[in-house]
C-alpha cells in the first residue's frame, strides 16, 4: 500500500526554545535518506526531536505515512513510544545494563527473522553477548542501527551517526550504512557535519542554517549551485554576494565580476568553482575582465588537488594539481595572477 | 603518587578520628567479655534482636516503596517547587525523632487524626504494635531513600528515556526495564542507608510504638533500658547493636557513590 | 624527599595544648556554679520538689538550686557514672542503698511514703471501675520500667491480682506513664497516689483495686563529696519542717 508519490514524512514544524525559534517545512519520501547539515546550533538536533515528539510543537503540525502526528492547536498528540520512528544516537546510547542481544531485541515489535538478519547485514553476529562498555566505537553504532530497525520503524532518524568514528571506520560504516537503509526501505533523516557523509549517502540534502532551511535539493544541485555562503563553502565553492547591473556583478569591497549573463539587476549571489580559478605567475596576455593580483595565504594538499587560498581585492580559493603548484613555483606568500572565465560564473538572484 | 595532606590537615583529622572512635573504644574496654554468652542468651535480648531486624528490614522496604515515587517525581522538578517537595520529603531525618514520633501519634495515634478513624472503622491500633514500630522507622528512613535516588536520577543522562520510546517503550517499561536498572546502585545505597536508619531508631519508636517487650522493644530500646536495670546487659546488647551496624556498613562500602 | 607522618614535637606540644585548654574551659560548665546548689530527685516527686525550691531560693536568695527530675534508676545510673550532685532524693531504699554501698551518699533519711494506683484513661472512666474490668478487657496498660521503683511495685501488684501485663508498655519514669493515660494513648496506668493529685484530667481512680496496699519510701541523702554541706542540708530541713510537710501531703503524699 505503500504509495511512491505520497511522502512518508511531511510537515511544518515550528519550535521555540528560549531566544531560539525554528520553522520548517520539511518533506522526506518513502525510502528516501534525506541529509540534514547546518553550522552548529542551526537547529538539527531540536528538529529530530520535534519529529520524534521529544518537544512540543508550538505551530504547525507532523505527518507520518498520512497519519497525523501532532498538530498544533489539537489535542491528540501521537506520544513518542507510539510514532513508529526510530532514532539512532550519536554516541549509540546503548543500554549498559543489556548485553548487545538484550538491547537489540529491546524494542517493541522486534522478531527473530529481522533480528537476524540486521545481525548478518551489519556484520555483528559474533558480539550478541557481549555488553557496550565491551565494544569499540564503530561496533556501538553498529549495534544501536540494529537495535532500531530491529523494530522496523516507519522512518528513521540518525544523529551523527558517525560522530565518534575515526576516518577509516567512518568510510567504512558509511557504505554500510548506507547499504543497510537502502535495504530495509523505511525513510531515513541523517544529521550529519561532514559533506562526504552527506553527498555519499544522501538522496536529498536539507541545509538548515539558524531555525530556516536555506535549501533543500538533490547532492549535485547543492554541489554546483550552493544557495548561502555556508553551503557553498560546505561544498568548497566561492560564495560571494553582490548587485548586478546588466552582466557584471559589482561586489561589497569593489570589485566588478564579469558573468556570461546579461540583465542582471538587484542583489545576487556569485559562487565560483574553484577548479575554474586560473593561477599565473604573471599578467595574462590581453587582460581579461576577470583577473585580479593576489597573494597566496596558504596552500592545502588532498590527493592529488591543491586548494590555494588567495587575499587580495578579495578573497577567492583556487584548486589546482599538485604538478601545476610545482610548475609555478607558488608557495605561502608568493604573488600570483588569479583569473577566470565569464562563463565560469554562476549566478543566482537573491530575494532582495 | 597521590600529594599529600597539609601537615595541619593530617594532624586535624588524626584528632578528629580521634574523638568520634573515643567513645566506641570505650565501650569496647567496658564490655564484660567472659560474660558475653551468659548476657547475650536471654529472652530479652533474643526478643529485642529478631524484632529490631526484622522491623528495620520491613521499615527499609517500605521507606523504598514510599521513597522511590517521591524521588522520581522531585526529579522531574525544579526551583521552588522541587526546593519545598524536598524540605518536606526530607524532614523526617532532620526532625528531633522524639518529635518525629509525636508527630506520628498525632496523626496515626489512638486519638489521632487518622488513627481514630481506622480505629473506629476497623479497630485497627498501630501504637504498641510492631506494626507501629515499622511505621516509626520507615518514617525516619525515608528521607534517606528520597536523597539518594533523586541524585541517582538527575546523574543519569536524560536521552536514554528519548532511546527507549524511540524504540516503542511506553513510559511504565522505559521506567521499568530502563531507568530502575541504570540506577541499580543508588537504589541499593539508599535501601541499606535505610535499613541502618532503621535499625539505630529509638526516641521515635518509644514516642509512638512505645516499649513493650517482645512487642515494640527493640534492641536500642532494650539498651536503653537495661542501661539502669543491668549495666552489663546493656552493653553487651549494645556491643550486638555495634556489630550489626558495622556489617551494613560493609555491605555498602562503595555503593555510597551512585555515580558508580 | 622525607616523608614526617608525625608533626614535629614542638608544633604537636603548641597544638595539644591549646586543644587541652580549650576542651577544659567548655566541660568546666558542668560543676555548680559557685552559688547553686544540685538536687537529684525522682520524677513523682516533680511538683514537691519544684515549690520547695521556689521556698529555698525565697529563703536563701543567695543560692539558686539547680533541680535534675528523672526517673531513680537513671539517678543512680548518673550518679555512678560521675555526675555532681549535692542532694539526692529517690523513690526507694533498694535505689539509695546501690548509692550508699559505694560510698557516694551519707546516711539518707527518709521524708515520704507513696502508695501504689491504678488510674483509668478519662475516655474510659466509665466503662472501667474494677480491676476486674481491667483483668477482662484487652486494654492497653502502661507501667514503669522494671527498674524502677513505681515499676517493680507494679509488677508485684499485677501478680498478686493475676492480672496479665505482657503487652503492656513499660515508660522510663512515672510521669510518662501518668501523661500517655491522661492522653488517652492508652487505656490504664499504674502510678502512684501522689500523681493523681497532680494530674489536671479526669482521670479514673479504682480505689477499690488493692494498689494501696504497695507503697515506696522515699529516702534522702546528702552527697559524700558535696562542696557545699551547709546548704545540702538546709534543703534537707526543709522536708521535715511544716512547709515541706503541708507541700508533702497536698500533693498526695503520706508522711513517714
Amino acid at each position: 500500500m505503500n504509495d511512491q508519490l505520497n511522502p512518508l514524512l511531511e510537515g511544518r514544524i515550528v519550535v521555540e526554545r528560549g531566544a531560539f525559534k525554528l520553522d520548517v517545512d520539511v518533506s522526506v519520501k518513502q525510502a528516501e535518506i534525506v541529509a540534514l547539515v547546518g553550522p552548529n546550533g542551526a537547529g538539527k538536533t531540536t528538529l529530530l526531536e520535534a519529529i520524534l515528539g521529544w518537544l512540543p510543537l508550538a505551530d504547525g503540525s507532523v505527518l507520518l505515512d498520512g497519519r497525523m502526528l501532532e498538530a498544533h492547536g489539537e489535542n491528540k498528540t501521537v506520544p513518542t513510544h507510539e510514532r513508529e520512528i526510530g532514532m539512532v544516537f550519536q554516541d549509540g546510547l546503548l543500554f549498559p545494563h543489556l548485553n548487545v542481544m538484550g538491547n537489540i531485541e529491546f524494542g517493541i515489535g522486534t522478531s527473530l527473522t529481522n533480528v537476524s538478519e540486521l545481525l548478518g547485514l551489519l556484520e555483528i553476529a559474533d558480539l550478541v553477548g557481549r555488553y557496550p562498555k565491551e565494544l569499540s566505537a564503530g561496533q556501538r553504532q553498529r549495534v544501536a542501527l540494529a537495535r532500531t530497525l530491529a523494530t522496523a520503524p516507519k522512518m528513521v532518524l540518525l544523529d551523527e551517526p558517525l560522530g565518534a568514528l575515526d576516518v577509516t571506520g567512518r568510510a567504512i560504516a558509511r557504505k554500510l550504512i548506507g547499504n543497510v537503509l537502502r535495504a530495509n526501505g523505511a525513510g531515513a533523516l541523517v544529521v550529519t557535519h561532514d559533506p562526504a557523509d552527506a553527498f555519499a549517502l544522501a538522496d536529498r540534502i536539507l541545509v538548515l542554517e539558524n531555525g530556516h532551511v536555506t535549501q533543500y535539493a538533490p547532492p549535485d544541485q547543492i554541489r554546483t549551485r550552493p544557495a548561502t555562503k555556508w553551503v557553498a563553502e560546505l561544498v568548497g565553492w566561492n560564495f560571494f554576494e553582490g548587485d548586478g547591473n546588466g552582466s557584471l556583478v559589482n561586489l561589497a569591497n569593489g570589485v566588478e565580476i564579469a558573468t556570461a549573463h546579461s540583465g542582471l539587476d538587484g542583489p545576487v549571489a556569485v559562487t565560483i568553482n574553484p577548479t575554474a580559478v586560473a593561477l599565473y605567475t604573471e599578467e595574462p596576455a590581453g587582460s581579461p575582465r576577470n583577473s585580479w593580483h593576489c597573494h597566496v595565504e596558504s596552500i592545502e594538499f588532498v590527493a592529488d588537488v591543491a586548494r590555494v587560498s588567495l587575499v587580495g581585492p578579495f578573497d577567492i580559493s583556487a584548486d589546482v594539481t599538485r604538478a601545476a603548484v610545482a610548475d609555478l613555483g607558488i608557495d605561502t606568500g608568493s604573488a600570483v595572477w588569479a583569473s577566470l572565465k565569464a562563463t565560469e560564473v554562476g549566478i543566482q538572484l537573491l530575494q532582495g | 603518587m597521590t600529594p599529600q595532606l597539609p601537615r595541619l590537615l593530617r594532624l586535624a583529622a588524626f584528632i578528629a578520628v580521634a574523638v568520634v572512635a573515643a567513645p566506641l573504644l570505650s565501650l569496647l574496654w567496658r564490655i564484660p567479655w567472659s560474660e558475653l554468652p551468659r548476657l547475650l542468651s536471654t529472652e530479652v535480648v533474643a526478643d529485642a534482636l529478631v524484632l529490631s531486624l526484622v522491623t528495620s528490614l520491613i521499615a527499609a522496604l517500605l521507606a523504598l516503596l514510599i521513597g522511590i515515587p517521591i524521588a522520581f517525581q522531585l526529579s522531574r522538578m525544579t526551583g521552588i517547587s522541587a526546593s519545598t517537595l524536598r524540605a518536606v520529603a526530607t524532614l523526617p531525618m532532620v526532625l528531633p525523632p522524639v518529635v518525629g514520633g509525636a508527630a506520628l501519634l498525632f496523626a496515626f495515634g489512638r486519638r489521632g487524626l487518622i488513627g481514630e478513624t481506622l480505629d473506629n472503622a476497623a479497630g485497627l491500633v498501630l501504637p504498641y504494635t510492631p506494626a507501629g514500630v515499622v511505621i516509626a522507622n520507615a518514617f525516619v528512613a525515608t528521607p534517606f531513600v528520597v536523597l539518594t535516588i533523586e541524585s541517582g536520577l538527575r546523574a543519569l543522562d536524560p536521552r536514554y528515556e528519548l532511546a527507549a520510546a524511540s524504540l516503542g517503550a511506553s513510559p511504565l517499561r522505559a521506567t521499568l526495564r530502563v531507568v530502575l536498572p541504570m540506577i541499580r546502585s543508588s537504589i541499593v545505597a539508599g535501601a541499606f542507608l535505610a535499613w541502618a536508619r532503621a535499625l539505630g531508631e529509638f526516641g521515635a519508636t518509644i514516642t509512638f510504638a512505645g516499649n513493650v517487650p517482645g512487642r515494640t522493644q527493640t534492641l536500642p530500646l532494650a539498651v536503653f533500658v537495661a542501661m539502669e536495670a543491668d549495666r552489663d546487659a546493656a552493653l553487651a546488647m549494645s556491643l550486638v547493636l555495634v556489630f550489626v551496624s558495622l556489617i551494613v556498613l560493609v555491605c555498602l562500602r562503595d555503593r555510597w557513590w551512585p555515580a558508580k | 624527599m622525607s616523608q614526617q607522618s608525625i608533626p614535629s614535637t614542638r608544633s604537636m606540644r603548641i597544638l595539644l595544648t591549646a586543644v587541652t585548654v580549650l576542651v577544659s574551659v567548655f566541660l568546666n560548665g558542668c560543676g555548680s556554679g559557685s552559688h547553686s546548689i544540685r538536687v537529684f530527685a525522682a520524677s513523682s516527686l516533680t511538683e514537691v520538689v519544684q515549690r520547695l525550691a521556689e521556698e529555698y531560693e525565697t529563703r536563701y536568695p543567695n543560692t539558686d538550686v539547680e533541680l535534675n527530675i528523672a526517673g531513680s534508676g537513671t539517678l543512680v545510673m548518673q550518679l555512678q557514672e560521675g555526675a555532681d550532685a549535692d542532694v539526692v532524693i529517690l523513690a526507694s531504699h533498694s535505689h539509695m542503698n546501690q548509692l550508699r554501698d559505694i560510698g557516694l551518699v551519707l546516711a539518707p533519711k527518709q521524708i515520704a511514703q507513696n502508695s501504689l494506683a491504678v488510674i483509668v484513661s478519662p475516655q474510659l472512666t466509665k466503662d472501667i471501675d474494677s480491676i476486674d474490668d481491667v483483668r477482662r478487657g484487652a486494654l492497653q496498660i502502661a507501667i514503669c520500667v522494671k527498674s524502677s521503683p513505681c515499676g517493680a511495685l507494679a509488677w508485684a501488684y499485677a501478680s498478686s491480682v493475676g492480672l496479665n501485663l505482657s503487652s503492656a508498655t513499660h515508660e522510663s519514669n512515672v510521669k510518662a506513664v501518668l501523661a500517655k493515660v491522661e492522653r488517652d494513648e492508652v487505656d490504664v496506668g499504674i502510678v502512684y497516689m501522689s500523681d493523681i493529685r497532680s494530674s489536671r484530667e479526669q482521670l479514673g481512680h479504682l480505689a477499690n483495686a488493692g494498689a494501696d496496699q504497695y507503697s515506696t519510701s522515699y529516702p534522702l541523702a546528702v552527697t559524700a563529696d558535696s562542696k557545699k554541706r551547709r546548704e545540702a542540708e538546709d534543703f534537707a530541713a526543709l522536708f521535715t519542717e511544716p512547709v515541706g510537710q503541708s507541700i508533702l501531703t497536698h500533693f498526695g503524699f503520706q508522711l513517714p
